[in-house]
């Protein structure tokens, strides 16, 4: 059953993969430049490109959602594990970098 | 087995104060197939849509076993053939239909000649035809006790709708099987039970005379 649903997840993301991973990667530029303090100012940025990634795959191919009711799953559903993953993914990012440059800071004394 | 039964009742749905469905009454158990006949626009799709839960009406009582489903495809219960395409692009139909099959029935779906030859293929490798076949096998063998199916016959070959009128009557021994066309003969051979959507209300119907009498069927 959890395999199923990972599966059905990836199936749901792929399209949506590299649209996310590049407001991550813009994120992540802003956090460098700026320092972790700055991660809040990146949230809105992350937020917007999940709202672009809903309007894309609704206008896109929304008729694939029918696949994924089929296989017991609503879209709203699908949306959120896969966002929730997405962020929890980001978080983890900024605190390997944080840890890095504090790490490198200490390092250097 | 307890037999399942899907009920739907007082279905009200409106667009822009016209009225599509308002007195709407039709159940459905597990071994049954019912067809459901009506004109274009008289609400057979939208009806498909309300039970399966992608179309919100002003009101709706869809149970299965007296137990209100909200959606209709949470947790398989039902399952649904749009008139239109559903498989995703980009992924293979190996994988596509694990997801969809249920498991008492994957070896007899696997067997399929058209999965056979295309299961390593994705949708864009396939013909329209060989698609829409595909899609509506998986929903014939997909896990939901009841299954909803809105123009199958169409755009398929008199062969393939034979062969599909088989494999309903085959599914319907362990589902209930609602299903529209405008084949209205295919409907009529295949179900056990006629519904004909007439100024948005249900009209079981007993005798086919009655399709006259409704204005479904010309008398000639």
């Amino acid at each position: 059953m959890k395999q199923r649903l990972i599966t059905l997840l990836f199936q749901f993301y792929r399209p949506l993969l590299l649209w996310n991973m590049t407001f991550t990667i813009l994120g992540m530029i802003v956090v460098v430049k700026n320092g972790v303090a700055a991660t809040g100012n990146t949230l809105p940025l992350k937020a917007m490109g999940y709202l672009t990634a809903v309007g894309y795959q609704y206008y896109m191919s929304s008729n694939n959602y029918f696949y994924f009711r089929n296989a017991g799953y609503s879209a709203r559903r699908l949306y959120v594990y896969i966002f929730l993953a997405d962020m929890f993914f980001y978080i983890i990012l900024i605190i390997l970098y944080a840890l890095l440059t504090y790490g490198y800071t200490h390092l250097k004394g | 087995m307890d037999i399942l039964t899907l009920k739907v009742d007082s279905v009200q749905l409106s667009f822009d104060d016209r009225k599509i469905l308002q007195d709407v009454y039709l159940n459905c158990a597990q071994g049954q197939i019912i067809g459901l006949l009506g004109r274009n626009g008289s609400g057979k799709s939208s009806l498909l849509k309300i039970i399966f839960g992608t179309l919100t009406p002003s009101f709706k009582y869809v149970s299965i076993n007296d137990e209100f489903i909200h959606k209709g495809y949470h947790q398989n219960r039902i399952a649904y053939l749009p008139q239109h395409n559903y498989l995703p692009d980009g992924i293979k139909i190996s994988e596509l239909a694990k997801m969809l099959i249920a498991d008492n029935s994957w070896d007899i779906f696997a067997a399929l000649k058209i999965y056979d030859e295309n299961k390593d293929h994705t949708i864009s490798g396939l013909s329209g035809g060989e698609l829409r076949q595909l899609e509506t096998l998986m929903i014939i063998y997909n896990k939901a006790d009841f299954i909803l199916l809105d123009e199958p016959f169409t755009h398929v070959s008199p062969v393939q709708t034979e062969g599909f009128k088989l494999l309903l009557r085959e599914a319907a021994k362990t589902k209930g099987v609602i299903v529209t066309d405008h084949q209205y003969y295919n409907i009529i051979d295949v179900s056990d039970h006629l519904i004909l959507l007439n100024n948005g209300s249900t009209k079981h119907i007993k005798h086919h005379d009655e399709l006259v009498t409704y204005g479904y069927l010309s008398g000639n």
